[in-house]
């Protein structure tokens, strides 16, 4: 994977990242929408405007693929590339997420569980 | 299978707000929208009366474009297909009309965040750049033709066809005139689209606020005026020499206030500090003031609004709050020519009539 790619993804916006995990699964774009509204209790609601440019973006990096245009409907999947980017980003969050409960919980502002 | 009636109208907007929201209510009343030729005739078909939602965007293709901008397109009419928009038509510039039927709890706007409007708005105010350019370089096109014409003709002791000096006389002002229409409309659609159809809106329409224009010399008119606009929900935004942009708001007594160079200074110079100056400004372009201008305004609980370049600061109160003045009463009668033109303006305007006065006394005594 290039450095260049590296850079522009990680850290990674959480739009993307959602978007990412929509499309482990072959996707089209109305349903990457709902699978991100779901997960995130609609806190995130991508619209048309955000979500094409970033699927223009990401089929550009060759981060997704477009999959099927037989009915007219294009579908979206993850590349190898994607599914590299998204673990690295995952592990990164991991160790962002740790060391914030780790900072927290030595200054009493969240409880240890 | 009897016809759609059908319905052709005759309409002009500059606005594409207005525009969207007239189609809207055409759907409304039962004319659905399906064409439109020369940015001015609409052409309808009947329909039961529908709640339909129209947005317009483009898609700025290059000459010579890349494959992610050929691929651009297709893949946003995709998504937007996919998200239950379709493409009505297309007018004679490329801009595309899209519509949905309004669904309760759904996006009901294609661009619906602060980062994707900004892009669609800078689309358009890219569009409009680039008009401008191509118009200057017209223009320059022109300049050099009248002066190798000139030069040809002052050879063969000739004269510059007449037709050509009449020519570069209309054309000359007509071009120049577009070129700054060109580039206001594309700072206005700029703001248009990132202020259209906010959420915050309260019938769901796009509500994007509007645009006055007004020249207003003194700085107690300007606070009239503001205070006055505010009272009535409409808040400033932003503002240039002669337009002022508002968004709607809920109503309430604000007080505004305005700060320049010139205040600025007043105020160092009654603690006495020394003067904010720039030597090497020969432009104005210098706005070290506007710190301290900033520093002084909100330790007295000022709320900045927006600055007029390098010229002016517009601060607010908040509602319903009497903060302390920021200068005293009686900079507030006086004319603010400066800050309304601009320092490096005053200067040209200066240097243009010392010279006109020293070109007439040399053309006198000649």
């Amino acid at each position: 994977m290039s450095d260049g790619l590296i850079k522009k993804y990680i850290p990674m916006t959480e739009t993307t990242y959602y978007t990412l995990l929509a499309l482990n699964q072959p996707r089209h774009g109305y349903a990457i929408m709902q699978f991100v509204s779901r997960l995130t209790e609609n806190r995130i609601q991508l619209g048309t405007g955000t979500l094409y440019s970033m699927v223009g973006r990401l089929v550009d990096d060759r981060v997704i693929r477009i999959l099927s245009t037989d009915s007219g409907k294009k579908t979206y999947q993850m590349t190898d590339l994607g599914l590299d980017l998204l673990r690295q980003e995952t592990k990164r969050l991991d160790q962002q997420l740790q060391n914030g409960i780790d900072i927290l919980r030595q200054e009493g502002v969240i409880n240890g569980e | 299978m009897e016809s759609k009636r059908r319905l052709k109208k005759f309409k002009w907007f500059v606005s594409y707000t207005k525009e969207l929201n007239w189609l809207e209510d055409m759907a409304l009343s039962g004319w659905k929208f399906y064409d439109i030729r020369f940015s001015m005739f609409f052409y309808f078909e009947a329909c039961d009366p529908v709640r339909l939602l129209y947005e317009i965007d483009r898609f700025n293709l290059p000459k010579n474009p890349t494959l992610k901008e050929i691929r651009y397109k297709e893949i946003f009419i995709g998504v937007a297909e996919d998200m239950g928009w379709s493409v009505v038509t297309h007018d004679e510039s490329q801009n595309y009309y899209f519509c949905k039927e309004y669904i309760e709890g759904e996006i009901n706007e294609l661009y619906n965040d602060e980062e994707s409007r900004d892009y669609r708005a800078k689309k358009y105010q890219e569009l409009f750049r680039k008009k401008a350019e191509e118009l200057i370089g017209v223009l320059c096109l022109v300049g050099i033709l009248y002066l190798a014409l000139g030069l040809a003709s002052s050879i063969n002791g000739g004269r510059t066809p007449q037709w050509f000096v009449i020519f570069s006389m209309v054309y000359t002002p007509v071009v120049s005139g577009l070129y700054f229409l060109m580039n206001n409309l594309g700072k206005m659609y700029y703001l248009e689209f990132i202020r259209m159809r906010k959420s915050n809106s309260k019938d769901g329409k796009q509500d994007i606020g509007k645009i006055e224009r007004k020249l207003i010399f003194t700085n107690i008119r300007l606070k009239k005026y503001l205070t006055g606009m505010a009272l009535k929900g409409w808040q400033l935004e932003d503002m240039t020499t002669t337009r002022f942009f508002f968004i709607r708001e809920d109503a309430a007594g604000y007080q505004y206030t305005m700060d320049s160079k010139y205040l600025t200074n007043r105020r160092r110079k009654a603690l006495g500090r020394n003067k904010l100056e720039d030597t090497k400004d020969w432009s104005g372009m210098n706005n070290d003031w506007q710190v301290q201008s900033l520093a002084d305004a909100e330790s007295k609980d000022w709320i900045f609004v927006c600055a007029l370049e390098n010229r002016m600061v517009i601060y607010r109160s908040k509602p319903d709050a009497m903060p302390q003045p920021l200068n005293e009463p009686k900079y507030d009668r006086r004319p603010r020519f400066i800050s309304l033109i601009g320092e490096y303006s005053a200067f040209i305007v200066l240097c243009a009539l010392i010279s006109g006065l020293i070109g007439g006394i040399i053309g006198s005594m000649l």
